[in-house]
C-alpha cells in the first residue's frame, strides 16, 4: 500500500516536516521522501513492522533523523541502526535544531553519517536541505540493498 | 928540702960515678984493646946505668960527660983535643944514642914504677874484696863446670845452715829439693849457654825447711870463652818473702774492701763522690751518681770539664759559677752541708741537697774529697703539694663563712682564720694563746671556760654557744662546736672549732614564724577555694589511696558527705556504697581507679572519662584528672584528683552530634536538590537550544514563504511587516545562541594547554576584519605573552572584546583600538583599549552581568551575552576582568590570567 520511496524523513514536527519537504521540491525530491512523526514509526518502517509491515523490500538511501522525538528518540534509533548489521550500512543523516555538543558526540560515536543543524534563517535552512538531498540522494553512492533510483543525473 | 935536694942530686952522682968507671976502665982497658977503635964501647954502660938510675936528666948528664972524656982520652986522631970528621960522626952518633937510652929508662922507669902502685893496688882491692865477699850479706858460691861448689863465703853458709867446709867440694844440687833441682837444672843448662839471669828460687835449709832467696848468676868463662862454672849470689828472701805474701794478703784483702765499699756505696740511692782535693778530679762514682749524670760519670777529668756537660742552678734559678760548684768548693777544702741546687744534665734537671767534706788520709787512704748528694725532688714535690694543701686549707678556713679556731694540746688556741680575725677586728697576735677570751661577754665567760676545759680533758666534743665581742662592739650570740683533732695515726692534737654567728637566727625565727602565718592563711584560702571551686578535687594523703577526702562539690558530685571517705580502696568498713565507678560499661577495678592508678605508680592520669552509676541507678558522667605528689625520696606519697561532672556536656554533646548529624543529612539533600536543579537547569537550556530553535525556524520558513507566496498581492505596510518578522526572528535566533553559548562556557570542561596570545589575537582579528572591511580602524598591537588555558575560551574572549572595541567605535570617523598587556609577579594582565562611545563608569559594576546593556538596540546592536561570557570564562581561568570607561572618549577591558610558571 505504500510505495516505496528512497529517502526516510523522521521529523514529528508538521512545520518541520513541511519546511524541509520545500526545500527538497526545489530538488524535485519531495516525492523521493516517506515521513514518519516518531522513533518508534522509523523502526518500524525500516523493520517493516507494524503499518509497514507490507511495504517492498529495500532500504532508504538515506535516513533524515531528527533527535527530539516522541517514544523514542533519535539517538535510540540511531544506535538500533547501528547496531543491527543488516541496517548499519544505511546512511544516517542527523538534522537537529541542538547544537549541544553531548548531542553531537553522543550521535557520532553511535556512527551516525552526518550531523546537521538547522540553520534559523530559512534561506539558510533551504539551502542545508537542498544540499543534503542532492548529495544523498543523487550524488552518493548507497550500500547495495537500498531502494534504486528511478531517474537518473 | 935538704932531703929532697939530696935525692935529687943523687942520680947525677951515680952518673959522675958511673963515667969516672967506665973511664978508668976504658983506661984499663986501652992496654990490651985499641980503644980508639971505639971510643965509646964503656961509656954506653954508664949512660945506660946513669939513666936506669936517675932517669932522663941523668942518662943526659952522663952522655955529656962520656961524650966528654972520650974525646979526650980516647981520640986517636987528634991525641989532645984535636978534631976531626970522623971523630965528630962518632961523638954525635954517641950522644945520640945517649939521649935515646936516657929516654928509654926513663919511659921504663915511669912504667914500673906505675906497675908497681897498680899492683899495690890490685893487693889492696883483693883483699877489700875478699872481705866484702866474705861479709858479704848475700850469700855467694862459685860453682865449677862440673856443678861442684869450689867456693862459699861465710853467709851462704849461714842461709844454708851449714858450715863453709861442709859445703866445699859438694854439687850444688845437694842444697835443693827435687822441684828446685829440676829448676835449677834448666838454670844450668843456660848458663853454660853465657846468659846471665836473675830469678827466685828456693833452697834447702839443713834442717829441710825452705830458704828463698834471689839468685843472680854468671857463667865464669876462661879467656878462651870455655866454660868453667857459675858464680852465684843469693839473697835470702824468706823472710820479704813472707812479708810480701802478708802485705799481698793484706793488699788483697784491702782491695776486697775496696770493692766491698764500692758495692755498698754503689746500693746507695743517694749519689756519691769521691774528688781528689786541689785538683777537683772524680776518682769515684757510685751507681746512683751514674744515674744522676745519666750514664757513667766521668772520672780523672780536671773539674772544669764536667761543667761543659753539666751545670748547676741554686734556688733561684741562676746558673752557679764554676769556681762555686760543690765539686771544686769543696776540693778547696770547704765544707758545704745541705747545699741546694738543680743539677742540669742531658738526663733532666735534677733537685738535689749537697753534702761534702774532706776525709783526713787514714789507713794508708791520702785525703778524699766525699761529695753525698741528695736527690730532694720528690721532697720538693711533697712540700710544693704540701704548700699548696696548707694554702688551699688555708684558703678554704679563710674564705669559709664560719669562724674557725684551733687549739694545740695546751689548750691554747694557736690559730684563727681570716673570718675570725674579721669578725673580731682583732689581730691573729692578740687572739693567740687565751687573747681570744677577751672578746667573750664576761657573763657567759666562766660558763664557757668551763664547757672548753671539760670537754677538752675528756676529749669529747662539745658544743656552747656564747655572746662574742663582734669589731663593732656589739656582742653577738655564736655558736661554738669543737672536736679533738688527731694526727693520722691517733695522736691527739689539740681542738679545732667553728663558730657561726646565731643572732640572725633568732630574726631568722621571728621570720619563719610570719612565713608561717602567711602560709596559714594561704592554706586557709587555699580551703576555701576547695570549698567554693565548682569542679571536685579529692586528696589522697597515701600512695593506696586508702583515704579519700573530698571538697563539698566531689561530695555532692559522689552523693556522700563531705566528712566521709570517698575512697573505694579504703577499708572495708570506711568503704562509700553510693556509687560504682564504670568505663564503657565495666565496673573499674580497684587499681584501675585513676587516683588510686596515679598514687601506685606515680604518673598523671589525664582527661580520663568514667561514668558514675548511683545506687538509684543514675548514671552521671566524670572526667578525671590524677596527679601524684612525691616526697623527698621522690616516693608516690598520694595524690590530688580534679572532677568535672560532664552530664550536661554529654548531652550537649550528644546533642550536637544529632544536629550534625541531621545537618549532614540536609546538606546532602540540599545537595541533590541542587544537583537535580542543575540536571534540570541543563535540560532546559537543552530545550531552549532545540525546542525556542524550530518555531524561530518555522516562523522565519513560512514568512519567507509567504513573502515569495503573496509578494504580489501584498501592499507595502505588509511586506514590510514580513520583514519585521524576518528580522526579529534572526534577532531571537541570535540571542538564543549566545544564550546557548554562555551556557555552554558554564558547563564544558577546561582543556588547559599553552596559548599564544599573539598569534590568538592575529586569528581573531582577521575574522573580524572580514566582516568590517569598510571600518577605518588604527590597530595598535603590543607584545603579548603565552599564557596557560582553554584556547578555544580565550579566542571567545577576545573575539568579544575586539567584537565590541570594533562595535563601539563604527560611529567614529577613526577609530583607534590598541590591546596590550602588563606583568605583575603572579599574572599577565591584558587590555583592549578603544576610542568609542565608551561608558558612564556609574554602570560599571553592570558591565558584565548577563543580558545587562548600556546602549539601546537602536545604537548598538547586540544581545548583552558578550561582556558576561567574558567573565564567565576569565573567572574560570581564576582571573579577574574589569573596565575603565568614559562617556564619548572611550573604554579600557581589562582581563588577567595567573602566570604560566603558576600553572605547572
Amino acid at each position: 500500500m505504500h510505495e516505496l520511496k528512497r529517502i526516510l524523513l523522521v521529523e514529528d514536527s508538521p512545520n518541520d516536516v513541511e519546511l524541509i519537504l520545500t526545500a527538497l521540491s526545489e530538488n524535485r525530491l519531495a516525492n523521493e521522501v516517506v515521513v514518519v512523526r516518531d522513533g518508534e514509526e522509523a523502526l518500524d518502517y525500516l523493520y517493516r513492522k507494524g503499518v509497514f509491515k507490507l511495504r517492498m523490500e529495500g532500504n532508504p538511501v538515506v535516513v533524515l533523523l531528527d533527535l527530539k522525538l516522541p517514544k523514542v528518540d533519535g539517538l535510540e534509533v540511531l544506535a538500533q541502526i547501528k547496531s543491527d548489521p543488516e541496517l548499519r550500512a544505511v546512511p544516517v543523516v542527523v538534522l537537529t535544531s541542538s547544537r549541544e555538543e553531548q548531542d553531537l558526540i553522543n550521535s557520532y560515536n553511535l556512527g551516525t553519517n552526518a550531523y546537521v543543524v538547522k540553520p534559523v534563517d530559512f534561506h539558510e535552512f533551504v539551502d542545508s536541505i537542498k544540499q543534503l538531498g542532492l548529495f544523498w540522494a543523487v550524488v552518493n553512492q548507497p550500500p547495495p540493498g537500498s531502494i534504486p533510483s528511478r531517474r537518473t543525473i | 928540702m935538704v932531703t929532697a935536694t939530696q935525692s935529687q942530686m943523687q942520680p947525677y952522682g951515680v952518673a959522675v960515678l958511673a963515667v969516672g968507671l967506665a973511664t978508668l976502665l976504658m983506661q984499663f982497658l986501652n992496654f990490651w984493646i985499641a980503644m980508639s977503635q971505639s971510643p965509646f964501647l964503656m961509656f954506653f954502660g954508664a949512660v945506660m946505668v946513669s939513666a936506669w938510675y936517675g932517669g932522663m936528666g941523668a942518662g943526659l948528664f952522663a952522655t955529656f960527660l962520656s961524650a966528654l972524656l972520650s974525646t979526650y982520652f980516647f981520640d986517636s986522631s987528634t991525641n989532645g983535643l984535636a978534631f976531626d970528621l970522623s971523630n965528630s960522626l962518632r961523638l954525635s952518633v954517641f950522644v945520640l944514642e945517649g939521649i935515646l937510652i936516657s929516654g928509654l929508662c926513663e919511659t921504663l922507669r915511669t912504667t914500673n914504677r906505675q906497675l908497681q902502685v897498680s899492683v899495690r893496688k890490685l893487693r889492696e882491692s883483693e883483699e877489700r874484696y875478699r872481705r866484702l865477699i866474705d861479709t858479704a850479706y848475700e850469700g855467694i858460691w862459685t860453682v865449677d863446670a862440673q856443678g861442684q861448689i869450689n867456693y862459699v863465703n861465710q853467709r851462704m853458709a849461714e842461709i844454708l845452715g851449714y858450715t863453709i867446709q861442709s859445703m866445699l867440694a859438694r854439687p850444688m844440687f845437694d842444697f835443693m829439693d827435687e822441684e828446685a833441682q829440676d829448676e835449677a837444672k834448666r838454670y844450668w843448662e843456660r848458663q853454660q849457654q853465657g846468659i846471665k839471669e836473675q830469678y827466685d828460687f828456693r833452697f834447702r835449709h839443713q834442717d829441710g825447711s825452705s830458704v828463698w832467696a834471689i839468685v843472680s848468676t854468671s857463667p865464669i868463662c876462661s879467656e878462651t870463652g870455655e866454660f868453667q862454672g857459675a858464680i852465684a849470689m843469693i839473697t835470702d828472701v824468706s823472710e820479704r818473702k813472707q812479708a810480701e805474701a802478708v802485705l799481698r794478703e793484706q793488699a788483697a784483702t784491702g782491695h776486697n774492701q775496696q770493692s766491698w765499699l764500692e758495692s755498698v756505696l754503689n746500693f746507695l740511692p743517694s749519689p756519691l763522690l769521691l774528688i781528689e782535693p786541689k785538683t777537683a778530679r772524680v776518682t769515684f762514682a757510685n751507681q746512683a751518681a751514674d744515674d744522676m749524670a745519666g750514664g757513667e760519670f766521668p772520672k780523672y777529668k780536671p773539674g772544669e770539664e764536667y761543667h761543659t756537660v753539666y751545670y748547676c742552678t741554686n734556688a733561684k734559678g741562676e746558673r752557679i759559677p764554676d769556681d762555686q760548684m760543690p765539686g771544686v768548693r769543696v776540693a778547696r777544702g770547704e765544707r758545704l752541708n745541705g747545699f741546694e741546687m738543680d743539677w742540669h744534665t742531658p738526663e733532666g734537671i735534677r733537685s738535689l741537697i749537697v753534702f761534702a767534706d774532706t776525709l783526713a788520709p787514714m789507713y794508708g787512704h791520702p785525703a778524699t774529697c766525699v761529695l753525698v748528694f741528695q736527690d730532694i725532688a720528690e721532697r720538693k714535690q711533697a712540700e710544693k703539694a704540701l704548700r699548696e694543701s696548707e694554702s688551699r686549707f688555708r684558703h678554704m678556713a679563710d674564705t669559709a663563712p664560719v669562724l674557725i679556731w684551733m687549739s694545740g694540746t695546751d689548750k691554747l688556741c694557736n690559730y684563727f682564720n681570716q673570718p675570725w680575725l674579721d669578725f673580731t677586728g682583732r689581730t691573729m697576735e692578740q687572739e693567740l694563746g687565751n687573747g681570744w677570751a677577751e672578746g667573750v661577754h664576761p657573763e657567759d665567760f666562766q660558763r664557757c671556760l668551763d664547757t672548753y676545759m671539760n670537754a677538752f680533758d675528756a676529749r669529747q666534743a662539745f658544743k656552747m654557744d656564747y655572746r662574742l665581742r663582734r669589731f663593732d662592739g656589739e656582742y653577738r650570740w655564736v655558736l661554738d662546736t669543737g672536736i679533738p683533732r688527731y694526727t693520722p695515726d691517733g695522736g691527739f692534737l689539740g681542738y679545732i672549732g667553728s663558730c657561726i654567728d646565731i643572732s640572725d637566727r633568732v630574726s631568722a625565727e621571728e621570720e619563719v614564724v610570719k612565713l608561717n602565718q602567711s602560709l596559714n592563711r594561704r592554706i586557709h584560702e587555699l580551703e576555701t577555694l576547695l570549698e567554693v571551686l565548682p569542679v571536685g578535687i579529692g586528696i589522697a594523703e597515701d600512695a593506696q589511696c586508702r583515704h579519700i577526702r573530698v571538697n563539698p562539690t566531689l561530695a555532692r558530685m559522689l552523693r556522700i558527705d563531705p566528712d566521709e571517705n570517698a575512697s573505694l580502696s579504703a577499708p572495708e568498713h570506711e568503704r562509700p556504697a553510693k556509687f560504682k565507678v564504670y568505663c564503657h560499661g565495666q565496673e573499674l577495678a580497684i587499681d584501675q581507679l585513676p587516683m588510686q592508678y596515679a598514687a601506685a605508680h606515680g604518673v598523671e592520669v589525664l582527661e580520663r572519662e568514667v561514668d558514675i552509676i548511683y545506687d538509684n541507678g543514675e548514671i552521671a558522667q566524670f572526667l578525671e584528672y590524677a596527679t601524684p605528689f612525691f616526697d623527698e625520696q621522690g616516693q608516690s606519697r598520694g595524690c590530688v584528683g580534679v572532677f568535672l561532672d560532664i552530664t550536661e556536656r554529654k548531652q550537649v554533646e550528644a546533642k550536637i552530634r544529632q544536629l550534625n548529624d541531621s545537618l549532614e543529612q540536609r546538606v546532602k539533600e540540599r545537595t541533590s536538590q541542587l544537583e537535580a536543579a542543575n540536571q534540570e537547569l541543563e535540560s532546559f537550556s537543552y530545550s531552549v537550544s532545540h525546542d525556542l530553535r524550530a518555531p524561530l525556524r518555522h516562523i522565519s520558513g513560512f514568512v519567507d514563504l509567504l513573502q515569495k507566496q503573496a509578494a504580489t498581492t501584498l501592499d507595502e505596510t505588509s511586506l514590510r511587516y514580513l520583514s519585521i518578522i524576518t528580522e526579529t526572528t534572526k534577532q531571537a535566533g541570535k540571542l538564543i545562541d549566545d544564550l546557548l553559548s554562555f551556557s555552554r562556557m558554564g558547563r564544558t570542561e577546561m582543556r588547559y594547554t599553552r596559548v599564544n596570545m599573539a598569534l590568538l589575537l592575529q586569528e581573531v582579528k582577521r575574522d573580524i576584519e572580514q566582516d568590517m572591511r569598510d571600518r577605518n580602524i588604527t590597530w595598535q598591537i603590543e607584545e603579548l605573552p603565552q599564557v596557560y588555558g582553554d584556547p578555544s575560551m580565550l579566542r571567545l574572549v577576545v573575539h568579544n572584546l575586539i567584537g565590541n572595541a570594533v562595535k563601539y567605535t563604527s560611529k567614529r570617523d577613526r577609530a583607534e583600538i590598541k590591546i596590550g598587556s602588563t606583568e605583575t609577579e603572579d599574572e599577565c594582565v591584558f587590555f583592549v583599549r578603544d576610542n568609542g562611545v565608551g561608558f558612564d563608569m556609574r554602570y560599571v559594576h553592570k558591565l558584565f552581568g548577563v543580558f545587562q546593556r548600556l546602549h539601546s538596540l537602536q545604537e548598538f546592536e547586540g544581545t548583552g551575552i558578550g561582556l558576561a561570557n567574558v567573565k564567565r570564562i576569565i573567572d574560570r581561568h581564576q582571573g579577574r576582568t574589569w573596565a575603565e570607561g568614559v562617556v564619548e572618549e572611550g573604554a579600557t577591558f581589562y582581563f588577567s590570567l595567573p602566570k604560566l610558571n603558576n600553572k605547572s
